[in-house]
This record gives structure tokens, C-alpha cells and sequence, in this order.
């Protein structure tokens, strides 16, 4: 009988692919019998179109109807039939059907009844010879898997016949079946609806086969077929999509008993899944996964609904689909092929940083022979003392204990928020377990080669030749305020002037990829959290970024999130004093700095002594020497600073010597905010770290103007290195000289007796008095065997008034330190202490005038030896002490830590902190890139250029290209849309009960495929014997199983053997022209044009399957881009 | 075309580069020569007052003789009774004797320690002061020898004395508190310091004396200075020095503590009688010991240039004043010359801190007598001035300040006066034996000297210790 055929037209908008469709379904060889236009709430000229093309029935949905539920109206209009000549033809607004296209399909379903679904192949609207999809099926754990996307089309799958599933774009389908199946599940609306259906109609009995002579051009609007639309809001919403479907698919699949099983799995399954997306940079996708399980798991009875509709249609078990399934072993297949083709197409952007070749291992080596040598006197003991170095706690995990809010343990103890240094040492301290103390002196150790390689590294962000970066990393090596933040014992300096470059490293990547943006986050953190004067200059470094990063900024806005919440609950503390500027205050044990002029700080010494300069030549008699031989030291270094801008690369010089004028004025700030107390001196910011970073951005500037000299760079170079290595040596040398305050220690800060008794009774407490310049005395109550680094809390030190605790202690020492009639037994029992230790008086800066301090030393000692309730215990190294008897061992309230100190607020804080630095730090783990991501890419720019370009907000323009693995299409897709992958493990559970599980095709698009290496069956308990990824078959796939022709359900004919040697046709011609055209490398030689060192040539990359992910493979990713670096755009000159 | 443009460019570039380089300058300049705001939180802080304690002073007692009784060389007997006066606006005072290192046979005979309780809740301890006078007349050592009853320290400085012929020194160490004390001595002499034995881990009990000859430790030693430090208990030390030359006693002088090393030191009410017989004296081998003369002493390892300014009081002569070199670790004595009869303020300033004190000789018709003048520390607002009944009792006051003073002296049992004190210059008031209330003496300090012919003596008016001064505590 001859085949009567419905075609179903849906439109959600009009436009000229609704023009287009409809002339296409004119334009038709064979002619559909009835066209049933179905407009579905349109604005535009949609209604007007599909009326002006005399549709046989025009149907108007006052609502957005998805795909299935239109068609479904639009078949309700049909006389019911059971004629199985009846056939209805899906189209939607946007899918252009070639004119042979009909009839080749009703010429498969003609000659075999047995088929009650064909689909046409889907070609790119633009493009005809680019295959969109073509044929859709599922692992045998039931993932979607399209059998073709994003192809050129080589004629190479035309030999596809039966497979699982079709697209639902232009699926040519029996009505009788379409009645009898009851449609699309409604719960389907966007994701796997074709899947699902023909899924089901295979079950039913029937066969599902492909048309390759039927081509049908589709738009991508996601109405039916794959959604190509490149926006990320709608990507991102896809994986929602996506994933729900999957989600609700394996619940309607599973067998019944499983069903429980499944719906429990459903949301720890998405946390885990988060952490994975995670991993893999997808921080945008883990809504959708969310969402999609919550919205699964909360579904009502779509589920049961869709489960009933199976049953009832279902003839024939699920073996009938098995042989249809994609195996594993293929999928894993076509990943590998899909990252071959991803490694070669992108061969040429990736630039080798060339470490050992272009002197970094040098440099390093160096750095770390000079560390040796000027600290070797510090190893010793583990640990240090001196200046503001104590010890850490014994104990790591009370190093993590004090992160975040909570008891703060210094002297009296109160209940505030954490240093965020004191994560900082927590890290730390954590890297020598054993003994924490110890890895202070290991930092001291290998400040300078750590420094030294953080430097290199950030000079290779501006230069290629060797001599500059080693030039820029021993300049900012040996800087003076290094060495003296190492000998004047400030640790958090010493830190912060070693992150700062490595901050810049990752940070002039951030753009680049989510491990760049977030390795830089980290380094925020840990740099404010260091040197929290830094903060101001940082935020504006933060905003510039943003404002150049265009369409990137979500990379670069998520940047100062680990550092908000590390510093949020010290802000919001300060904030609640008033203290607003107190959040600046140098972390650690407050130190007095001298008042140094503003002309010391620009010669890069913030010490006001010229870095022993002054001591050194008082000699000449000459008062103006050391100034002036100082000045001349340093002068090389700020010529060629300022002669950047005379030169080439005025821009980025421009930049660098802006960050060095940050720095500058930081310095020149900090020195007048004094808002921390030492005893009885205030004492202003360190503005040493200040210099750091004014020391930064003028070696930046150096090494720009020296790579602008070309050749003759070399000499002025030199001189710059020696005159600088030079000028730092005085205070190089002071830790073997002795003179420095850093010396190494046993880590014993308090008197045998006293680390004796703490040892059986940690809360044993000393009464620390400790005479002042000013006469007055610091009174203090240290528990157990001492202060630590740890406890430290700039909220204590920062202090402007007196509590009323701190008020009792004061009258307690007071009185104690003096003739007087106070009886000290209650207040001292009270507070816990058994001892009383007086400390040698406090010096001033200049040390010179003791006496004051001297007469409050003899007056509390006499006072102290008068004392009846006192026992004078000697003269130790710590000073001398008394012994009090309380009577009892027993710990008083004022002594102890309240068990629930900081309540809920710590468990907030923590759980706050932990998940956004947690979180930060899985994405900062370089992984590899996603094979399927990147053949995806390839595919999308191998489209056509017109339509990304079109398809991206305008902003994106600034970004000409050089941008090696990102382009237009990487941006939009890559990060949002992130193909979820699939619990293999949990279906596999019911593996016996089969493949019944469920089938997906993420069908409509892989344009989100995103790798699927890392499947999460690791963390889930299976009997799985083998843990198998999901993969997304991407364009480089080889032909899936072609099931001849029998009937279904029948035992599977040898698959056919895939075609292996697919070429790789995901980059097919028109993708060579990326849009990238100037390479880094180009863009190197033509800048730094000297001809100094020769440039290596791009290294092939091994094909492998997993790429590593080391520190090499990290340093690989230096693309040497000197213009993008520095965001100036391009002064090409 | 090209040319044009990289003109331009050169152009362009050399422009920035120019306002970079004026950038850096303003930026450099601006920072270095601008005064700018500070922000600077002040140190949190208490100043506490320590609770008033019980007060003490322990007053000498009789001035003692060594080998008095010829059975024992180092055995010191007291010599007659010395007469005190002590006060308070408090309570009562209580005295108790403490245990005497002589053979006394009466408790009268003991240093006394006087004892005033602070009253509950009162926040200023009550004013305090007491002293003794001594008339010596025995064979071999007579004189007129006054002293303070002085405030137990932990540290002092005695600038007296001496161990050459004829003449005895003794320190005398009385311990008032409830431990033990244990004294070392830091003697310095002309020639530097002394190391002595048996100078250090001196014992003094309790609530008892101890009298070490200072000749034992530093024999012939014309110009000795005694640094006394204790731990434990904290003692009063005194300095007891008597001449006698052949078989005539020559003066015997109590003297107490002096000022701690300072740049500063201020000796007032140095009087000076009958210079004229002195100058006469001046003959044979007794050249200088009875001449006006400084004993100074520069601890530590820094000379001192030092000035000496000698300022007669109102109303009795003009001063003098010169500079000179003292050595560190050695003691110097500096003739005061170009005197007359009078009394002085003698001010030294000096480059690195020491201490000092000065010694007059008054010659009379048939007896003479010598007194050492200390140096004092500032009094405070008001003071107990206590002067025992001796003869030709002065009280004198110094005012360093650049502002003329008037305090109001009050007798326990008289009118008030009102003494004006000059700016930079002294004042003096008879006084007679009785209590004297003293206001409006911040800053000033004070001595009482006693004259006869041929006798005397003085004390410093000391403050209350500055262990009970308020303190800033900078609690954490």
C-alpha cells in the first residue's frame, strides 16, 4: 500500500530556518502526504510563515511545548490508525531537509517492515559535507554515546544501517508505533527523547535504522537534534539536561528491585561527580549535576509513569538491544583517537618553557648554593629563634586546629578568627610532620633557590633568552629586602617575597585555564595571608586583570574567593572594632621597623640602616658614604627599569613599573600605619614585603628594557647582577657573621623548669613580665612550654583598649613587678599560673638607652625576690624566674580552653573555608585535557568561523587569537558544558539483570563531550571487575556496530569490525585555519628580536594516552607570549 | 611613510619615558620630603598603682666602735644613743628593734626599724619620714652624725668613707624584711675596683644588722665608693666613717645612700663653715681630707666628661662651677674651690650616668667634724620632713627648675611658712627638732644639715622608693 506520510513541522521560532525548512519540505522529491505545522507560542514571523507555506493543518500551543509534546499534539489531531503505512515525519523550525531526503527514507522503511524508525543524517546547516549526528546508541552501562558527530563527511559512515537509536530531528517514524509507544516520554523533554523512543521501539520488536542518503540540515537549535548553540548559559543548562535525562533513564531501565538502589545513589553520586568536574575544570557544570540528580530524585511519577509505558510496550528483553550497545573497549577507543587528534591539533601552540635549557636549573642551582652557604649556621636544632621567629607547635594537627575561628591561645585566650597565615603554617608545618618546627628552617634553606625558580619562572613569561631570565631571577633573588626580612627573622616576609613571583607566574595565566586561575587563587591567598599590607595593591592588580580579561573574567573574578574567606572572618572582627586597618597588620609576632626614608625603600632597603651599609662604612667618617655607594650599587637596576619605556614594549613596561610604584607606595603607606603593639611600642607595617613587590615590577621592567637592547644586553645585565649582589651582601652575610637576630635554637622558649612541668601539665602557665623601653612592663600569661608562631594573632596584637581580663593581669603584674601591699595568691590561682618569669627588658630598635628599662628590671626583681608568696627559682637563659605553689594541679577555668569555644561559627567557618580552599585546590591540579573536549573543538572550528563568531557576545573580540588551546569555541563550550559522565559503576550492579539498564544518548550533543577519563567507579564500591569509563564517542569514532538487518532480538550478528583507521577526520582541512595565526613563538622572535639564544624548535608531543600531569607538563604550558602576558594588547612597536 | 611613523613612535616612546622617569622622581621626592598622616594606635595600656604597702625605714642606730672592747678586734660596740624623730599622718608607727651584729646591751642600742600600715582601701600610702641625730663624745671618735631613717633598697650606692690612716670605715647593713638578704659589695676605689672575697654572698638575717669594716675588704683606700646590691631581702646600708688622727677624734659622719648613677645628680644644702680654719689646715700630711671636695664615680666602661656647678644658696654665697674628665671604674674626688663659707647646691652633669656625693670639714675651736652631702632624687608633692633635735638644724631646697617655687612648710607644731625656692637656686629654712609637713615640693630636692662649732652632719630628704610608683602594664 502506498505510504501515506505526516509531516510534523514544529516551530518555536521563525526566521529564515523556519524559511528554510519550509522550502526544504516543499522542495521534496517525494512530498509529504500532510504537513501539520505546529506553532508553538511564537513571537516572531513564525505564525506567518508557517501559514503562508499551506501547511495541511496549522495547530497554535499558546505555550513553549518541548519536541515530543508538540508532535504528540500534532498526532492527536490524526485519525487514529493501524495501518502500518502511516508514517509521521519529525521536523522542527530549523531542520532543512535535502529534497531526496524523504523519499530515501521512506525507501528504508518501505522495504523492510520490520523497521518502524529511520533516521536521516544530520548535517551541518551551513556546511553540508560536516555531519552534525548521525546515529545515537549507549554503552553497555547505558551512557548516551551519538555514533557520529562532528564529522566531514567522507562517505565513511554511509554503511551504518541498524543501530540503537536515532536522532528525534528528522525521524521518520510509524504512527502506529508513535501510538503505540505513547510518543516521547514527557519526562525526556530536550535530552535523549530519540534515544528513549527508539529504545523502545527496539524493545517493542522493531528495528531502527539509519538513511545515509537522507540528509537533513539542521540549525542546532536544540529543539530536536543536538543543540549547538555555542552560549555557555545554554550549555550549561544542557548538562543539567543531560544528565537528567540520563539519570531518569536509568531509572526507568533499571529492573524493578534496583529502582531503590538507584534513587539512593542519585545525590552522593552527584557530589562525587562534582568533585570530579571539578578535577577536570568544570567548576560551571556542578549546578547541573545538582540540579539534574535533585531534580530526578524529586521527579514525582515521571518515573513510574515511564516505567509503565515501557512494560506495556515491551516485547522482547533487553538482550534483544545488547549487541547494539557501544563496548567498552571501543569507547575507550575512540577516546584515545579523539586525543590524538586533540595533541595534534594543537601541536605548535604549546611552547616548551625549556627549563635546564634556558639556565633555569643554573639559576636554581645557584640560588641554592647561596642559601646554603649564608644559612647553613641556622641548621642545627630544627628550629629557630630570634627577631619573629618561634617555634611551631609540636603537633600538626593542632597547627590545623587553629585555622579558621576559634580559641585564640595567646596569653589570656579569646575566642576570635584565625590569621589566615596561620593556614600558611599549617601548610607548612605539615610538610616536616615530624617535627614542624624544622620546616622554618628548611624555608630558610631554600628561600633563595624556591625565589630564585619562582623568578625564572615569571621572567619566562616576558622573555625567551636565557641570559634575561637568569638576569630577572637572581635580581629578584638577591633583592636586600629578602635578606633582611630572612635575618631580621620575619617569616611571613620571607614567604611573601618568595610567592610573589610565582603569584605572577600563574596569574599572568589565569586567563588561560581554570588550573592557571586557580593555582592563582591559592597563591593570593597564601601571599595576602602573608603580607595582608599587600592587599590594596593586589585588589587593584585583581581589577585591572578584570577589566582586560574580557570575557575570561569569570577566571579571573573567582580569583580573590579563597583569599575572601580566609580573611572573612578576621575582616569581619576587625570590622566589628572599627579597626579597618588593623586587616594590614604583618601576621606573626609584631616587630618594630625604623622609620626609613622614602628615597631608603626606593633603593629597595626598608631597614633605615641601608642594609649594614651604615655600620659598614661609619668608619670613612663620611656621613653621606654609605648613601651614596648605595645609590650607585642600585643605580643599574633603575635605569634600565626607566629605560624600559624609552624602549620596545613600552606597554608591558609600562605595566611592570606600575606594579613596581604599588609597591613603592605601599611601602611608603605602611611605614605610617602603625597598628600593632609590641609590649609597649606600636610599631608599624613591615614595608619590606611592599619592596618585594616594588622589586618585582622593577626587575620586570629591567628585563623588558635589556630584552628590547638585544645583544648588548649581556653587559648591562652583569653589571645590574654584580652591583646588585653586592649591594645585598652586607646583610647577606650577617647569619655567618653572627650579627643577625636569627639564630638557630632548640625550640625551647621558656626555662627548663618550666618546659618540664608543661610536659605533664600542658596548661601550666607563666606570668612572662617583660620591662619596657618606656619603663613600663608587658605582661603576658604563656601556657604550657610556650608562645608558638601559630598562635599568633594579629587580633591580639592589634588591640586598642584594655579588657577587663587584661585589666586584672595588669594589676596582677603591676603590683607583682612592684612594692606593694596586693596579695597575689587568689589572682594567681585563679588564672592558673605557676610561675613567674621576668624576661630581659625589651630593646629599642637602637638598644643603645636600657636604662629605664634596666631600673623597671631591678624594681620588679626586688619586688618579685620580696614577694613571701614567690620562690625565686634562679637566673635562667630566658630570665629569672619565680615558682608559685598553687596547691593543686588541678586546671582553673581561666586556664583551660572552652571545650566549645567559637560554637557553631568555628564548624561554619571551617566548613566555609575548607570547601572554597578545597575546592580551589582540585581545580588547581593540572589535569589532562579532555580528548573528547578538544576533538570537539576542533570540530567547531572546522564549522566555520561565521557562525562562532557570531554566536559569541561581542566582548570577545579583543582576544585576536595567539591564545594557544583556547579559541572562541573553547572558550564558550569548554568550560560550561562539560559532558557528564556516566555512573557505570552503579548500573553495573545490575549488570546481570542486564543491559537492561539504561541506554542514553547524550545524543543531541556532544558538543559538551568532555573527557570521560576519570570516571568515578573508583570511588564506588562495585563488584565491577573493571571500572569503564563512559566515553562520548567523539568525531574521531570509529564506525559503531552496524547490526544487519534481521530481526531484533534475535542473537547479534558479528558486529562489524570498526573501522580503526578513522583519519582523523575530527580536524579536517578547514580547521588548519585556526584562528590563531601568530604564535607565541612568532610573536617572541619578532618582539625580543634578538637573535641571542636560538629558539628550540616546538618539540613533537608523544602521542600518549594519558598526557602527564607533572610539573614539567605545567611548565610546558609557559606559553612564551610576551604581549598576552602583560595584557597590553600589543605595542608591536 | 614609515619613517613618519616611527618617528611617531620614537616620539611617543620618549615622551612616556620621560613622564615615567618625572613620575618616579615626584613619586620618590613626594614620599621622601612630604610630611605625611600617620596612623598609629596607641599601645594599650594600665597604668597601675601598686596597692600601698606597709612602709619601713630602718633608722642606723648609734654609731659604733670597733675593738671597743679590746678582747675582740672586729667585735663593734655601739656608742652612746642616738636620738630619733620620726612621723607619719597615719597611723601609729611601729618600732621594733632589730637584732644588732654589736654587742648592745640595751634594744635601744639596735637599729630601729619603724613600720607604718597603709589603712585599708586608702589609695596613697601615708606620708612617712624618720631620722637620728648622734652626738658622739668617747675617747676616740666624737662628732656630730645624722642620718635618715631610710627606705629598704636592693641597690645602693654608698659615696662616703675611706680606709686610710686614721680613719674607719664601716658598712653598716640592716635587713627589715622577713628573708634573709644576701649582700655583695661592689667596691671601687681610687685605683679601680676592688675584688674582694668575702665582698660578695654576705648574709644578713632576717630582721637583723650586719656591720662589715670596710678596711677588710679594701685596705688604704682613701676614696672608696661601696655599690650594694642584695637578693632576698632588701636592706638599708649606711656608711659609717670616723677619723681620728693621733689620739684626737677628728668627726664621725653617718652617711646613707646616694643617688642612683644618673646624668644628673644634685647635692643640696652642702654648707661650708669656717673655710678659713680649713685653709689653714691645710698642712702636712692631712693635705685634702678636710678640703671641699666631690667624690665621683663613673660605673661602667665610658669616661665622663663631666660639669660641676656649685651654687651657693639664697643669701649666703655665689657658686662656681668647671668641667673636666672623670675615668671609668675609677674614683676621683674634685677639690671644690674658689668657696666660701656658705651653703651650696652642687649640680653634676655629666655624659654617661654616675653617682656622687661631697665632703665638708668643719673645723672649730677645739673639735672638728666632717659631713658627707648625697645626692637626692626628686621629692614629690608633699613630704614628711622629720628632723631630730640636734644643733643648727637647716633644711635646705634645691629647685632645678626654671620656675621659682613656694612651698609651704608646716612645724607639727607651729605656723605655717611659706619658703620661695628660686629657679635654678636654693632656699634654706631653720628648723628645729619637730616634724616638718612640706608642700608643693614636687620636683625639688631636699636636705637638713646640722652645724655647731666645729660639729656637723646632714641628711638627704629622700621620696618614698620608686618600687611603689605607679607602672604602665601593657597587658596581652
Amino acid at each position: 500500500m502506498y505510504p501515506r506520510v505526516t509531516a510534523i513541522v514544529v516551530a518555536h521560532s521563525g526566521g529564515p530556518r523556519l524559511q528554510r525548512t519550509l522550502d526544504a519540505l516543499a522542495a521534496q522529491t517525494r512530498k509529504p502526504d500532510a504537513v501539520i505545522a505546529v506553532d508553538c507560542a511564537t513571537t516572531d514571523d513564525a505564525a506567518r510563515l508557517l501559514a503562508a507555506s499551506g501547511p495541511t493543518q496549522l495547530l497554535s500551543i499558546p505555550e513553549k511545548l518541548p519536541f515530543g509534546a508538540a508532535v504528540a499534539a500534532a498526532v492527536r489531531v490524526l485519525p487514529p490508525t493501524t495501518s502500518s503505512d502511516e508514517l509521521i515525519w519529525l521536523l522542527a523550525h530549523d531542520t532543512a531537509p535535502e529534497p531526496e531526503a524523504l523519499a530515501a527514507l521512506l525507501a528504508a522503511l518501505e522495504v523492510s517492515p520490520s523497521v518502524a524508525v529511520v533516521g536521516p543524517k544530520l548535517v551541518d546547516a551551513e556546511d553540508p559535507a560536516f555531519i552534525r549526528e548521525f546515529g545515537e546508541a549507549m554503552t553497555p552501562f547505558g551512557a548516551a554515546v551519538p555514533l557520529v558527530e562532528n564529522e566531514l563527511d567522507q562517505a565513511q559512515h554511509d554503511g551504518l544501517s541498524d543501530v540503537l537509536a536515532v536522532s528525534s530531528a528528522g525521524m521518520l517514524v510509524r504512527q502506529t508505533l508513535w501510538e503505540a509507544l505513547d510518543g516521547f516520554d514527557p519526562a525526556l523533554p530536550t535530552a535523549d527523547d530519540g534515544l528513549d523512543f527508539c529504545t523502545r521501539a527496539r524493545l517493542a520488536g522493531y528495528r531502527v535504522t539509519l538513511v545515509a542518503q537522507a540528509r537533513v540540515a539542521i540549525g542546532g537549535d536544540g529543539l530536536a537534534g543536538p543543540n549547538l548553540s555555542p552560549k555557555w548559559r545554554v550549555r550549561r543548562r544542557l548538562v543539567k539536561e543531560r544528565r537528567a535525562a540520563q539519570l531518569h533513564r536509568r531509572m526507568v531501565y533499571a529492573p524493578g528491585w534496583a529502582v531503590p538502589f538507584h534513587w539512593l545513589s542519585l545525590v552522593p553520586l552527584a557530589i562525587l561527580r562534582s568533585l570530579v568536574r571539578l578535577l577536570r575544570k568544570e567548576p560551571g557544570s556542578i549546578g547541573g549535576e545538582l540540579a539534574a540528580a535533585f531534580r530526578v530524585a524529586f521527579s514525582g511519577m515521571a518515573v513510574g509513569n515511564a516505567r509503565r509505558r515501557l512494560a506495556k510496550s515491551r516485547t522482547v528483553t533487553w538482550a534483544a538491544v545488547a549487541p547494539l550497545r557501544i563496548p567498552f573497549a571501543e569507547v575507550r577507543r575512540a577516546r584515545a583517537l579523539k586525543r590524538e587528534a586533540a595533541l595534534v591539533s594543537q601541536q605548535g601552540e604549546k611552547q616548551d618553557l625549556d627549563f635546564f635549557g634556558t639556565g633555569g636549573g643554573w639559576t636554581v642551582l645557584v640560588a641554592l648554593v647561596a642559601g646554603a652557604l649564608l644559612f647553613y649556621p641556622l641548621v642545627g636544632n630544627g628550629a629557630l629563634a630570634g627577631g619573629g621567629l618561634l617555634p611551631l607547635d609540636t603537633s600538626v594537627g593542632q597547627l590545623w586546629a587553629n585555622l579558621g575561628y576559634g580559641w585564640r591561645d595567646v596569653s589570656l585566650g579569646f575566642t576570635g578568627a584565625a590569621d589566615p597565615f596561620s593556614a600558611v603554617l599549617a601548610v607548612l608545618g605539615s610538610l616536616t610532620f615530624w617535627q614542624p618546627s624544622l620546616s622554618l628552617v628548611v624555608l630558610y634553606i631554600v628561600a633563595l633557590p624556591l625565589t630564585a625558580l619562582g623568578a625564572w619562572l615569571a621572567a619566562a613569561r616576558l622573555t625567551a633568552r636565557t641570559m634575561l631570565r637568569v638576569f630577572g631571577a637572581l635580581v629578584y633573588t638577591f633583592a636586600p629586602t629578602l635578606f633582611l626580612a630572612m635575618q631580621d627573622g620575619r617569616p611571613s616576609a620571607v614567604l611573601a617575597h618568595l610567592l610573589l613571583p610565582w603569584l605572577f607566574f600563574a596569574g599572568l595565566a589565569a586567563r588561560r585555564s581554570w588550573a592557571a586561575s586557580a593555582t592563582t587563587a591559592l597563591l593570593a591567598a597564601a601571599t595576602a595571608a602573608c603580607a595582608p599590607i599587600l592587599l590594596p595593591a593586589l585588589v587593584i592588580a585583581w581589577i585591572a586583570a578584570i577589566v582586560f580579561a574580557g570575557r575570561r573574567a569569570a577566571r579571573i573574578a573567582f580569583i580573590p574567593l579563597p583569599t575572601i574567606v580566609l580573611f572573612a572572618p578576621l575582616v569581619w572582627q576587625q570590622g566589628a572594632r572599627g579597626a579597618w586597618l588593623s586587616i594590614l597588620a604583618d601576621p606573626g609576632v609584631p616587630l618594630g621597623s625604623r622609620q626609613t626614608p622614602a628615597w631608603q625603600l626606593a633603593l629597595g632597603f626598608p631597614d633605615g640602616m641601608l642594609g649594614g651599609w651604615h655600620d659598614l662604612l661609619e668608619a670613612t667618617g663620611f656621613a653621606h658614604a654609605p648613601t651614596i655607594l648605595v645609590a650607585i650599587l642600585l643605580a643599574p637596576l633603575g635605569i634600565l627599569a626607566l629605560l624600559a619605556l624609552f624602549l620596545r614594549g613600552t606597554v608591558r613596561a609600562v605595566m611592570a613599573l606600575l606594579v613596581a610604584l604599588a609597591g613603592f607606595v605601599t611601602a611608603v603607606g605602611a611605614l605610617h600605619l602603625q597598628v600593632a603593639a609590641a609590649g609597649g611600642t606600636v610599631v608599624p607595617i613591615w614595608p619590606g614585603t611592599a619592596v618585594s613587590l616594588y622589586w618585582l615590577g622593577m626587575t620586570g621592567a629591567a628585563v623588558l628594557a635589556l630584552s628590547a637592547l638585544g645583544r648588548a644586553a649581556v653587559y648591562p645585565a652583569w653589571v645590574a647582577i654584580v652591583a646588585i649582589g653586592v649591594a645585598a651582601a652586607p646583610v647577606a652575610i650577617m647569619t655567618d657573621r653572627g650579627t643577625a637576630e636569627v639564630v638557630e635554637s632548640d625550640g625551647r622558649t621558656m626555662p627548663a623548669v618550666v618546659t618540664a612541668k608543661a610536659s605533664t601539665q600542658p596548661r601550666t602557665g607563666t606570668l612572662l613580665i617583660t620591662p619596657q623601653p618606656d619603663g613600663g612592663i608587658a605582661a603576658e600569661v604563656v601556657r604550657g612550654s610556650g608562645a608558638t608562631l601559630d598562635d599568633q594573632s594579629t587580633l591580639a596584637s592589634t588591640r586598642r583598649t584594655v579588657t577587663g581580663e587584661q585589666s586584672e593581669l595588669a594589676t596582677l603584674a603591676g603590683n607583682l613587678a612592684s612594692r606593694s601591699g596586693y596579695d597575689a595568691t587568689k589572682e594567681l590561682t585563679d588564672l592558673g599560673v605557676d610561675f613567674v618569669l621576668l624576661a630581659p627588658s625589651a630593646r629599642t630598635l637602637d638598644g643603645n638607652d636600657t636604662g629605664t628599662a634596666d631600673a623597671t628590671q631591678s624594681r620588679a626583681t626586688v619586688a618579685l625576690d620580696a614577694n613571701p608568696v614567690l620562690a625565686g627559682v634562679g637566673t635562667t637563659a630566658n630570665g629569672r624566674l619565680w615558682a608559685f605553689a598553687r596547691g593543686t594541679d588541678a586546671v582553673p577555668s581561666a586556664a583551660a580552653i572552652p571545650a566549645d569555644a567559637g560554637g557553631i561559627w568555628r564548624i561554619l567557618v571551617l566548613l566555609v573555608q575548607g570547601i572554597v580552599v578545597g575546592v580551589t585546590l582540585l581545580m588547581s591540579i593540572p589535569t589532562t585535557r579532555s580528548a573528547d573536549r578538544v576533538a570537539e573543538l576542533n570540530a567547531r572550528r572546522a564549522q566555520g568561523k561565521g557562525r562562532d563568531v557570531v554566536a559569541v557576545e561581542p566582548d570577545d573580540k579583543p582576544e585576536p587569537t595567539a591564545e594557544g588551546d583556547e579559541t572562541i569555541a573553547d572558550e564558550s563550550v569548554a568550560e560550561y558544558d562539560a559532558e557528564p559522565e556516566d555512573e557505570a559503576v552503579v548500573e553495573s550492579a545490575d549488570e546481570d539483570e542486564a543491559r537492561a539498564a539504561e541506554p542514553e544518548p547524550d545524543a543531541e550533543l556532544q558538543a559538551g563531550a568532555e573527557d570521560a577519563s576519570v570516571p568515578e567507579n573508583a570511588a564506588v564500591p562495585a563488584d565491577i571487575a573493571e571500572p569503564e569509563p563512559e566515553p562520548e564517542p567523539g568525531p574521531a569514532e570509529a564506525a559503531p556496530p552496524a547490526v544487519p538487518p534481521t530481526i531484533p532480538a534475535v542473537a547479534p550478528v558479528p558486529l562489524a569490525p570498526h573501522a580503526d583507521q578513522v583519519p582523523l577526520v575530527g580536524r579536517p582541512p578547514v580547521a588548519v585555519a585556526l584562528p590563531a595565526p601568530v604564535t607565541a613563538d612568532e610573536a617572541v622572535a619578532s618582539e625580543a628580536s634578538a637573535e641571542d639564544e636560538p629558539r628550540l624548535p616546538t618539540r613533537p608531543v608523544p602521542i600518549v594516552e594519558e598526557q602527564p600531569t607533572t610539573l614539567e607538563d605545567g611548565l610546558e604550558e609557559t606559553i612564551i607570549r610576551p604581549r598576552r602576558a602583560t595584557d597590553d594588547g600589543g605595542d608591536r612597536g | 611613510m614609515a619613517d613618519k611613523r616611527g618617528l611617531a613612535r620614537i616620539g611617543a616612546r620618549a615622551l612616556g619615558g620621560i613622564v615615567g622617569a618625572g613620575v618616579a622622581v615626584v613619586a620618590i621626592a613626594g614620599a621622601t620630603l612630604l610630611p605625611l598622616p600617620d596612623f598609629a594606635i596607641g599601645a594599650p595600656a594600665k597604668t597601675v598603682r601598686p596597692i600601698a604597702a606597709d612602709q619601713q625605714r630602718v633608722c642606723p642606730g648609734p654609731v659604733l666602735a670597733l675593738a671597743a672592747d679590746a678582747g675582740s678586734a672586729t667585735q663593734a660596740s655601739p656608742i652612746g644613743q642616738a636620738n630619733s624623730m620620726y612621723g607619719t599622718d597615719g597611723p601609729d608607727v611601729q618600732v621594733r628593734s632589730l637584732k644588732p651584729d654589736s654587742d648592745a646591751d640595751s634594744r635601744s642600742q639596735a637599729p630601729q626599724a619603724l613600720t607604718v600600715s597603709t589603712p585599708e582601701g586608702s589609695s596613697t600610702p601615708p606620708l612617712f619620714a624618720g631620722a637620728q641625730i648622734q652626738a658622739a663624745t668617747s675617747d676616740d671618735l666624737a662628732g656630730l652624725a645624722a642620718s635618715a631613717c631610710a627606705e629598704p633598697a636592693a641597690d645602693t650606692w654608698l659615696v662616703a668613707g675611706s680606709t686610710s690612716l686614721g680613719q674607719t670605715s664601716l658598712v653598716l647593713l640592716a635587713n627589715p624584711t622577713s628573708v634573709d638578704a644576701t649582700v655583695s659589695l661592689g667596691i671601687y676605689t681610687e685605683t679601680g675596683e676592688v675584688s674582694a672575697p668575702g665582698a660578695a654572698g654576705i648574709t644578713v638575717p632576717a630582721g637583723g644588722q650586719k656591720v662589715v669594716p670596710l678596711a677588710g675588704l679594701a685596705p688604704a683606700a682613701s676614696a672608696p665608693v661601696v655599690h650594694v646590691q642584695t637578693t632576698g631581702g632588701e636592706v638599708v646600708a649606711t656608711m659609717q666613717q670616723s677619723f681620728e688622727q693621733g689620739i684626737q677624734p677628728q668627726g664621725v659622719e653617718l652617711t646613707g645612700g646616694t643617688g642612683a648613677p644618673s646624668r644628673q645628680q644634685i647635692i643640696s644644702g652642702m654648707t661650708i663653715a669656717n673655710l678659713a680654719a680649713v685653709t689653714a689646715a691645710e698642712s702636712g700630711e692631712s693635705v685634702g681630707v678636710e678640703f671641699p671636695a666631690l667624690r665621683i664615680f663613673v660605673p661602667g666602661t665610658t669616661d665622663a666628661d663631666i660639669t660641676v656647678g656649685v651654687v651657693g644658696e639664697e643669701g649666703t654665697a655665689a657658686g662656681t662651677s668647671h668641667a673636666q674628665t672623670v675615668k671609668a671604674g675609677n674614683v676621683a674626688e674634685i677639690p671644690l674651690t674658689d668657696l666660701k663659707d656658705g651653703s651650696y647646691t652642687v649640680t653634676v652633669n655629666s655624659s654617661v650616668p654616675v653617682v656622687a656625693a661631697a665632703r665638708t670639714t668643719s673645723i672649730g675651736a677645739s673639735k672638728r667634724d666632717f659631713a658627707w652631702f648625697v645626692s637626692s632624687a626628686p621629692l614629690g608633692d608633699s613630704l614628711l620632713a622629720a628632723v631630730p633635735g640636734g644643733p643648727g638644724g637647716v633644711l635646705h631646697l634645691a629647685n632645678p627648675d626654671e620656675k621659682d617655687r613656694t612651698v609651704t612648710i608646716t612645724p607639727d607644731d607651729g605656723k605655717a611658712t611659706k619658703l620661695v625656692v628660686p629657679a635654678e637656686g636654693a632656699a634654706h629654712l631653720a628648723v628645729s627638732g619637730t616634724r616638718y609637713t612640706i608642700d608643693g615640693a614636687e620636683g625639688l630636692r631636699g636636705s637638713v644639715s646640722f652645724a655647731a662649732d666645729g660639729a656637723s652632719s646632714t641628711f638627704a630628704l629622700a621620696p618614698p622608693g620608686p618600687l611603689a610608683a605607679p607602672i604602665e602594664v601593657y597587658p596581652r
